[in-house]
């Protein structure tokens, strides 16, 4: 596929197992082992639900909750002053509120918004009475794996397309089992659950895509991002699960992104303060 | 016909126009006067679609979009009005009283698909709202936070391709096509990723193409066939409710 300057790639490879519950087969329930995340794909000519990685976990964890940290701590914010509508738009995209009503000039002060606020331009949302112009961002995830290697072999260099030919995902996917014990102090149950976890080691092919009218500060908050991730995905991090390392990139520097929040704090922390965004308008109300 | 769009083109943005930057006024002459021939679009997929309710992917609308993204074009008209039509490198077939345009151009749709479900979560982060919020007590089970797991009728295909069939510009339509990495719903969320387009000339006449896609009730006198459905979309924006009418749909 032609490659323009709107096309990235990231590899990621976990560094440890990583823990991702699925969703997609809904045969979970108290005493089953929790499945892996999957996805559907056709396999060696049969539908069939793969392992994989939700594009949309990956994109809470490595954009959109690593730049809201970053906004809010280096703005001075101090914790507790917040509006929980700026607050769930920063980390989760915002909602509607209930009875809302966009106002005639919503385009502009979205697009006003937006320019003030590079990691919402990216990311997209919603503020209490309209829906802003849609994300900028666009990626999907491939395990670099037997079952992916068809469509990695599109988009990805030869060497990773070689390694998904090498292995199959399901040979990744192994269990876990975990003892929640109460300790000799009580007569407690124990708690037993287990889980799949996907083999440290496995890689995985990141495409990313933005729209062609991006600008030069939202394409280096998509850099920033990754270089400030922690470097988690999944669950059970609290027990060193889903560590990843960037393996490579071509994402653009972050360093704009970073002078530009360095230069306006002040104006960035009183339109989150206010609700308005820096639009003159009162787009997220309330607590 | 096409002077018949003229009032719902969108102006460009003002830099571009002292940039000598093209207006759509002169763009949609320039792809009405272009050469035409039947073309089949194919796209190679390498992630499950989401296509629309009735389980379409709009070739129009997808043109449309990269039409929009490519020319530097206002998001509003003069009179501040949204309601934009883009011109495309497809034959215009019929204008409508409200000038809208009927571009000769099939949806896009697989060969043989199995449709799959998959769910997004919308979570709310009770841990940043406790951090950062000032009231940071928040139900999650009810009210405007509610969490929310919606589930999403995905389709994969069996050869990953979707394909459609239109009369247009070859060398344009695929110079288009070309910005579009991602077609349907949800590609946010990795959906429909698109690996590889391909534009390749082919046998289609009008009336196959036609038969492919929907059709206003005003213009499918000189359609066969078909049956008449409820109203619905017929060109980009397909989700643009004010521009819904009667339709017939293909054989």
């Amino acid at each position: 596929m032609t490659k323009s300057n709107n096309v990235h790639s990231i590899v990621l490879r976990s560094v440890s197992p990583i823990a991702h519950a699925d969703t997609a087969s809904g045969v979970n329930n108290a005493s089953n082992t929790t499945l892996f995340m999957r996805t559907s794909a056709y396999v060696n000519g049969f539908p069939a639900l793969v392992p994989a990685i939700s594009e949309n976990a990956l994109r809470s964890v490595i954009w959109r909750k690593t730049l809201a940290d970053h906004l809010l701590t280096t703005i001075g914010a101090e914790p507790g002053t917040m509006r929980k509508s700026v607050v769930n738009l920063l980390y989760s995209g915002g909602n509607l509120a209930g009875g809302s009503k966009a106002p005639g000039n919503e385009h502009q002060l979205g697009r006003d918004l937006m320019r003030g606020y590079p990691s919402i331009d990216l990311l997209g949302g919603a503020v209490d009475c309209f829906v802003l112009p849609t994300s900028r961002l666009k990626f999907t995830c491939w395990p670099v794996a037997r079952e992916f290697a068809r469509s990695l072999s599109y988009v990805a260099p030869q060497k990773i397309v070689d390694e998904a030919e090498s292995r199959s995902i399901f040979d990744a996917i192994t269990e876990e089992t975990r003892t929640r014990g109460t300790g000799n102090e009580s007569d407690g149950n124990q708690m037993i659950y287990s889980y799949e976890v996907m083999a440290a080691g496995v890689g995985l092919f990141v495409r990313v895509t933005l729209d062609n009218n991006c600008c030069e500060l939202t394409r280096s908050a998509l850099g920033f991002a990754l270089n400030e991730w922690p470097g988690y995905i999944g669950g059970q991090g609290r027990q060193g699960r889903g560590l990843m390392a960037v393996e490579s990139h071509d994402l653009p520097s972050g360093d704009d992104y970073q002078q530009y929040i360095d230069d306006n704090k002040e104006p960035l922390l009183t339109g989150l303060l206010d609700g308005t965004f820096g639009t003159g308008r009162e787009l997220c109300g309330g607590n | 016909m096409w002077r018949k769009l003229k009032p719902r083109l969108p102006a460009i943005k003002r830099k571009c126009f002292k940039a000598g930057v093209e207006t759509f006024e002169a763009l949609s002459r320039r792809y009405y006067e272009m050469d035409k021939e039947p073309l089949i679009i194919k796209a190679l997929l390498g992630s499950p679609y989401l296509p629309t309710i009735g389980g379409e992917l709009h070739v129009d609308s997808i043109l449309s979009w990269a039409v929009a993204n490519i020319h530097p074009a206002e998001p509003l008209r003069k009179d501040r009005s949204a309601e934009l039509v883009f011109p495309l490198p497809i034959k215009l077939m019929w204008v409508s009283g409200m000038g809208l345009p009927l571009w000769c151009c099939g949806d896009m749709r697989p060969t043989e698909f199995f449709e799959s479900r998959e769910y997004w979560h919308k979570r709310f982060d009770v841990r940043s709202t406790n951090d950062w919020g000032a009231k940071p007590s928040t139900p999650t089970s009810r009210g405007r936070f509610k969490e929310y797991r919606v589930p999403m009728a995905t389709r994969i295909t069996n050869d990953s391709t979707v394909a459609a069939i239109c009369i247009g510009n070859q060398a344009e339509v695929a110079r288009l096509l070309a910005i579009v990495h991602q077609v349907g719903k949800k590609g946010t969320q990795g959906f429909g990723a698109v690996l590889e387009w391909s534009v390749e000339p082919c046998e289609a006449t009008e009336s196959m193409i036609m038969a492919t896609r929907n059709v206003p009730l005003d213009y499918a006198g000189d359609v066969e066939g078909g049956k008449v459905s409820a109203r619905a979309g017929w060109t980009p924006p397909y989700w643009y409710r004010p521009w819904h009418s009667k339709i017939v749909v293909g054989q």
